[in-house]
């Protein structure tokens, strides 16, 4: 249970992104929610890495790696889940993300790093089979937002990339360096996209009540100091510690967690109350997901 | 490590990215903005032809022989300017400038019922007023949202 702590500490910190992104969307809009919060994030980046006497850039041979995890888990889930939490429930978008272990598992398998039994490929097609249907019903709201779904489904192999690639740098780098060095490759991009949606949108960055009414919500800025402080940098730091010490089957069984508990977060702070369907269809993807992690 | 896939992930979660990024940032510049728009136009016209009517249906029923009530002509105003009403709310795009003042007429109309007689439509003219000029500025045109009090002087008795 000790070994396992920073890892369930770290899949407890994820699990309250989706609400946070939720409560700070009511102040900011999906880009300056999931980028510009990452802006913020590059000086915690740069006093990490020179703590430790290291340099802002990667070295040459991480590069490519560290390019992945920008790309993965700095650019596109952070964009793509707030954009898809703009119509998708909290519950529905929990359900749908808790694919991201099979996704890195495949990734895993395409780059030569796993060789999974026979059994994994039918766990893994069950899960995606499972989850399509959940997204085809009326909770999952595929027919009626497909956007929206699609979003967080290429936010998920975001996700699944980026872990696979930190996870690889982690047998060399400490997780929180591997995190800040892909916050910093990804800064310049975050910074001017950020700038241009500022710049361009008609409420400056702000969600249109807020621009309306003229204030940011308190809840808003909370919910964007969490997405920015935890679920970007703090949860990173323990997830990848965690990892490091029980190893990634363990770590992605102990992720199986996140979805129930992003259910409750979404009860309790937002009052979305899922349907029985949407319990019925986690706990069928959840188990599909078990099922696969322990056939590789 | 197989580096020509590793170079095949990053070049297509490149793709995603520019293409995933730059459509949210396309959608809610340029199509989100548009998408309001039109539904804040939608929403005034629809509310504009709903107090039109419903001023041309009071105006009517005040002017008949034998007079009509003021309770009556309110009453008949107000169900067709609710019903309007109601369908502009749905429409408008939410928390928009037309959407806001929508609400404030809502509340304003939650205060007043036909038993008021005419003050009723009164009380409604600064919320009326406030949706006319948000939507003159969405829908620039001749077209004004008519005044809730009926312009011709009742000559309904009580």
């Amino acid at each position: 249970m000790r070994k396992s702590l920073p890892a369930i500490i770290g899949v407890l910190m994820f699990s309250m992104t989706f609400p946070a992104v939720v409560l700070g969307s009511r102040g900011f809009d999906p880009i300056v929610m999931s980028l510009g919060r990452v802006v913020l994030l590059a000086p915690a980046a740069i006093i990490t890495l020179r703590a430790q006497n290291l340099g802002v850039v990667p070295a040459r041979k991480d590069l490519r790696l560290i390019l992945l995890v920008a790309l993965g888990v700095i650019l596109l889930y952070p964009s793509m889940t707030t954009l898809a939490l703009g119509s998708l429930s909290v519950g529905a978008s929990g359900i749908i993300n808790s694919l991201t272990p099979i996704f890195a598992s495949v990734f895993a398998v395409y780059v030569g790093h796993a060789k999974p039994k026979p059994a994994f490929w039918w766990a893994a097609a069950a899960g995606t089979v499972a989850t399509i249907l959940f997204a085809l019903s009326k909770d999952g709201q595929l027919t009626s937002t497909p956007l929206a779904v699609l979003a967080l489904f290429v936010g998920v192999v975001g996700a699944a990339v980026g872990n696979v690639s930190g996870a690889t740098l982690s047998n060399s780098h400490k997780s929180y360096n591997v995190i800040s060095w892909g916050i910093l490759v990804a800064a310049p991009f975050t910074l001017v996209i950020t700038a241009i949606d500022v710049w361009l949108s008609p409420a400056h960055g702000l969600s249109q009540a807020a621009f309306a009414g003229g204030t940011i919500a308190p809840e808003a800025w909370f919910g964007f100091a969490y997405a920015a402080l935890i679920s970007s940098f703090g949860a990173h730091f323990f997830w990848l510690k965690g990892l490091d010490r029980v190893g990634v089957v363990r770590g992605s069984q102990l992720m199986l967690g996140q979805a129930p508990v992003t259910l409750i977060w979404g009860i309790l702070l937002l009052g979305q109350i899922p349907s029985l369907l949407t319990w019925a269809a986690g706990a069928v993807i959840i188990a599909c997901v078990a099922w696969s992690q322990r056939a590789k | 490590m197989n580096n020509k896939r590793w170079r095949i992930a990053i070049i297509a979660l490149s793709i995603l990215a520019v293409l995933g990024i730059s459509g949210a940032v396309f959608y809610g510049t340029v199509r989100l903005p548009k998408d309001r728009l039109a539904a804040d136009k939608h929403a005034c016209e629809i509310f504009q032809a709903g107090a039109e009517d419903a001023a041309g249906k009071a105006l009517a029923l005040a002017n008949k022989k034998p007079p009509v009530s003021d309770g009556k002509i309110t009453a008949k105003y107000l169900e067709l300017l609710d019903a309007a009403y109601n369908k502009a709310y749905d429409t408008a795009a939410k928390d928009s400038d037309v959407y806001n003042v929508l609400t404030n007429l809502g509340i304003a109309r939650i205060n007043v019922d036909a038993s008021m007689g005419l003050t009723a439509l009164t009380n409604l003219g600064a919320s009326m007023t406030d949706v006319q000029a948000a939507c003159e500025v969405v829908n620039p045109g001749p077209t004004a949202t008519p005044e809730a009090t009926p312009s011709a002087t009742p000559t309904a008795t009580k």
